[in-house]
């Protein structure tokens, strides 16, 4: 991706891995906390080779080899199933400090992603304060939208274009992934426009952020993230009804940031053991 | 983890009646980790088979969360008397 950029300082690596439910993702971090290298894959059911192709990939990315990396934290549903990890951290704790890492001033984070839909509150040490997930289930998360796509024969990359296609509002009552093909079905047969649907399915998502944001009482700056933040529609009406002070990363990069605060924790903690390393030494 | 309970005192409206506060529904590791941190945020913590408290779920919640894959319990909070 690019040069490492620290000059003629000894150079060392950390990387963050964030193993999702849909998507996994890597990235690497070089000593100044920059990215240098990045890369997503889909999970499917073997996690740990996931793991090693989105690794492989972010290596490839940042031209260094993988005894370049000193530290490595993952984080997300599959954390446990990567091998080359040193520790892990929540999924929680690591978009906390990805969401910190772009904006400084974040007290409330809204992840939404494949599986899962978590609103967090943090304080001023960016220590998670409350928060609260959605029930286990696929109500209201990724799921729900690319089935609702799928039933009316448009692909998950289609979604956010067919969304901000939209003319009419279109209410969909629920939000459950199971159900979303008679909701559909009942949709069509009474005319409403695919767009027009897709459009219903991303406005009852935001409905239902909204009453996650609200229990644990939301405070300004909000940061959206997760795969479900790259459509458009979504942070429009998210934007619309929160107000000031919301805050989106830049493109995909709003997959990684569950991956980027893992590599910041990671670099925290391999400055720790490096230091002290030096002071047994000089002892 | 607290062990499940399943007394009629922890139906829904008891347990809010006490100060209790229903988060969500989860299990596995998942249910462990966020258990604890609820506990490391200085909250109490019940955790409560979900079907003992199908009633407040929507129906369609309740058919699904009837499929026999891992347990799942209703997280429960309260502030630290």
């Amino acid at each position: 991706m690019s040069d490492c950029g620290c000059g003629d300082k000894p150079c060392t690596y950390v990387g963050g891995l964030d193993v999702g439910s849909t998507y996994t993702k890597a990235v690497i971090l070089n000593s100044e906390g920059d990215i240098v290298g990045r890369s997503m894959c889909n999970t499917g059911f073997k996690l740990d080779v996931a793991a090693q192709k989105s690794f492989d990939g972010a290596l490839a990315d940042a031209e260094i080899d993988a005894e370049k990396v000193g530290y490595v934290i993952s984080t997300g549903y599959g954390r446990h199933q990567v091998e080359f990890r040193d520790i892990t951290v929540t999924a929680l704790t690591a978009a906390a400090r990805g969401a910190h890492w772009f904006f400084p001033n974040t007290r409330t984070v809204l992840d939404i992603g494949g599986q899962t839909m978590k609103a967090t509150k943090l304080d001023d040490a960016i220590k998670v304060r409350s928060f609260r997930l959605n029930d286990k289930c696929a109500a209201g998360t990724g799921a729900f939208l690319e089935k609702t796509a799928r039933y009316m024969n448009y692909g998950t990359e289609e979604i956010g274009e067919l969304a901000s296609s939209s003319t009419e509002d279109v209410e969909i009552s629920g939000v459950c992934a199971v159900f979303a093909e008679s909701e559909v079905i009942n949709q069509l047969s009474i005319g409403s426009a695919p767009a027009d649907i897709m459009h219903g399915a991303m406005n009852s998502l935001v409905g239902r952020s909204l009453q996650l944001m609200r229990r644990i009482k939301m405070e300004p700056e909000y940061t959206l993230i997760g795969g479900i933040m790259r459509f458009p529609t979504m942070v429009k009406a998210l934007t619309a009804e929160l107000g000031e002070g919301v805050n989106v990363p830049e493109g995909d990069l709003v997959q990684y940031v569950g991956a980027i605060g893992a590599a910041t924790l990671a670099q925290q903690r391999f400055g720790k053991i490096e230091a002290e390393s030096a002071e047994i030494i000089e002892a | 983890m607290e062990l499940p309970q399943h007394n009629s005192e922890d139906a829904p409206l008891h347990l809010e009646s006490d100060g209790w506060v229903r988060q969500f529904v989860a299990s596995g590791e998942r249910l462990s980790e966020l258990e604890q941190l609820y506990r490391s945020l200085g909250k109490e913590v019940k955790l409560i088979e979900s079907a003992s408290e199908f009633p407040e779920l929507p129906e369609n919640c309740r058919t699904c969360l009837t499929i026999p894959t891992a347990e799942s319990y209703t997280i429960w909070t309260r502030i630290r008397k």
